[in-house]
């Protein structure tokens, strides 16, 4: 999914003279490519989050698109305070790549979890920020970015989803359908719930399935809130701030303010571990078994509860 | 055992478990194999007492060579399980518990940047005792792109931190390539010296310069040790190769790579 988005990046280049991609000394046997066709418009800048933050705001503010490459943390967390002031102050044509999303790069510690990027970046202003499941989800993206002249957050995995096969129709859209319970999601977790929907289907709770790859708001999701009893929620991050809080505001607002939701994320990620994100998707409970365990016992804890009142909790 | 034997023993061990997890970094180890040899021989550390705080402290900045600190304190004597390190199925540490995750290591990271700062907030408690310790602190010559580590310096410098003594890994290599194809740090002995550090530039790879730079005595100022090394060192084939930084050795190289770093 990532080379699926910077060869986006190099055919795009070949027609949009302005484009410039700069690098914080990652994207090993990635951005080579993009080097050898466009050398005067490539930069690997060294390991300086920063800087490299405040550097493309320059290139920016000279009319030039500049797409920013590095990974998780150091493309947010590392240089929050630069992404907010100097770019999306300034409403600025720049666009960060971060690679290795939520668990990905778990085998290198805690400081290579990427679980509150999407909530910090997703709080400032004038960002967009995106988080695809899989290649044409990336292909829409690269379509947006390319179009738009304002700043652009995008979460990327090495490798797509290999359950979500489906074309997307816009940025939140239906992938497995089903009744009366939804979730929605953000990412290549979707593979996660593509399987707990099996497991779930076989005792008889029946789960669609969405896809959502651009925070924000949108149509679907009130026609979502709107049409099902429960909806869930899940992301490979922390749902405060994150895809969770985009959920439950709009739910908020729904006139019909009768949907209950409920999310499901990273709350606060367990430092000290690290291994292969299947492990790490495991210890934080976001594996299929764990999402069909936590999605059943909270249908059953709700159904109770209209049952039997309150009382009986 | 001499601390040319130790250093084979951290190269072989370094080869052998990036490659039984195939996990990255081995150049990155290798580069950095001598330096942590004659370290751990040096540092007044009581390899039986690991909780003892009467020690030197040690943090590691180029976090991802910790599995060389691990071979290197382990063959000493200290209790340690490297494959703990990839298996990670352990138990979660908290607070002051997750300075005991290694013996001996106060600090590391994977996150580049934050040991030298991190060392010298150790330096200037260390400062308050009544027998303050030292405090030693490696990073990469790649890292020190990273403006922290100059704001760090300036602290040091400011407060006088001798002692604490920062080793740069200078490899002239990064992740990408060559240091000096991707961002010319110009001279570090001119870049630390401007930062009031008390500067050595030694060859990182013979141990009797290493000692020498290690037991240097400096007064008032942070001492630097510009220690120059070759990305890969004793394995041919990994020596300069930008491939290795995120590579280990498949199995059909290993027995040759091992047999280099122990003749
Ligand atoms: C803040 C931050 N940015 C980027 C990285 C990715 N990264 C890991 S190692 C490395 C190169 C480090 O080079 P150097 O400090 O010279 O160490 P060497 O491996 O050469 O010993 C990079 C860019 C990181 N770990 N942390
Ligand atoms: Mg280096």
């Amino acid at each position: 999914m990532r080379r699926t988005f910077i060869d986006a990046i190099i055919s795009e280049a070949e027609k949009n003279k302005d484009i410039v991609l700069l690098t914080g000394d990652l994207g090993y046997n990635l951005v080579e490519k993009f080097q050898k066709k466009f050398p005067e418009r490539y930069f690997n800048l060294g390991i300086l989050e920063q800087t490299m933050m405040s550097v493309a705001s320059g290139l920016a503010l000279e009319n030039k698109k500049v797409f920013v490459y590095s990974i998780g943390n150091f493309a947010s967390l590392r240089c929050l305070e630069q992404i907010q002031s100097d770019i999306c102050n300034l409403n600025l044509d720049v666009k960060i790549i971060s690679a290795g999303a939520g668990l990905e790069y778990g085998k290198l510690g805690s400081s290579h979890f990427a679980t509150e990027d999407i909530a910090c970046v997703g709080a400032l202003k004038n960002i967009e920020v995106f988080s695809p499941s899989n290649k044409e989800e990336a292909k829409k993206v690269a379509e947006r970015v390319f179009k738009s002249v304002t700043p652009a957050y995008i979460r990327l995995n090495k490798e797509g989803s290999s359950l979500n096969g489906s074309t997307p129709r816009g940025t939140l859209y239906k992938v497995k359908s089903g009744e009366n319970v939804a979730i929605i999601c953000m990412g290549r977790i979707i593979d996660e719930v593509i399987k707990a929907r099996e497991i779930l289907g076989k005792e008889g709770i029946s789960l669609a399935v969405y896809s959502c790859f651009k925070l924000a708001p949108c149509n679907s999701l009130e026609k979502i809130l709107g049409k099902y009893e429960y909806v869930f929620t899940l992301e490979e991050g922390s749902p405060v701030g994150g895809l969770g809080g985009v959920v439950n505001r709009s739910a908020m607002k729904s006139p019909e303010g009768t949907c209950k939701v409920v999310n499901i994320g990273i709350e606060k990620n367990i430092s000290g571990l690290a291994g292969e994100r299947d492990f790490l998707l495991k210890t934080h409970k976001i594996d299929a078994i764990s999402l069909a365990k936590t999605i059943k016992n909270m249908l059953k804890l709700k159904q109770k509860r209209e049952k039997y009142g309150d009382k009986e909790r | 055992m001499n601390t040319i034997e130790l250093a084979k023993k951290i190269r072989k061990d370094c080869l052998i478990y990036t490659n039984k997890y195939r996990a990255g970094h081995i150049g990155s180890m290798l580069s950095v194999a001598d330096i942590l040899a004659v370290l751990v021989t040096r540092m007044n550390i009581d390899i039986g007492q690991p909780m003892s705080d009467e020690r030197d402290k040690f943090v590691l900045s180029k976090g991802h060579a910790i599995v060389g600190v691990l071979s290197a304190l382990k063959n000493i004597g200290a209790k340690i399980d490297i494959d703990s390190n990839y298996k990670f199925c352990g138990k979660v540490l908290k607070g002051s518990e997750r300075f005991a995750k290694y013996p001996f290591v106060d600090f590391y990271s994977a996150s580049l940047g934050h040991g030298i700062g991190v060392a010298v907030g150790l330096a200037m408690a260390e400062k308050m005792k009544n027998e303050p310790r030292n405090v030693f602190v490696i990073v990469g010559n790649g890292e020190c792109n990273e403006g922290t580590i100059w704001e760090s310096m300036l602290v040091a410098s400011h407060h006088k931190l001798d002692n604490l003594t920062i080793i740069v890994d200078n490899n002239k290599m990064q992740a990408m390539g060559n240091s000096d194809d991707i961002l010319k740090m110009g001279s570090l002995f001119d870049k630390f010296t401007a930062f009031g550090g008390s500067v050595i530039e030694i060859d990182g790879h013979d141990h009797s310069q290493i000692a020498r730079a290690l037991t240097q005595k400096v007064k008032g100022a942070p001492k630097v040790i510009i220690a120059n090394t070759i990305k890969g060192k004793g394995v041919h084939f990994i020596e300069n190769n930008a491939y290795y930084h995120y590579g280990f050795v498949e199995d059909g190289l290993l027995e040759d790579a091992i047999k280099e770093v122990e003749r």
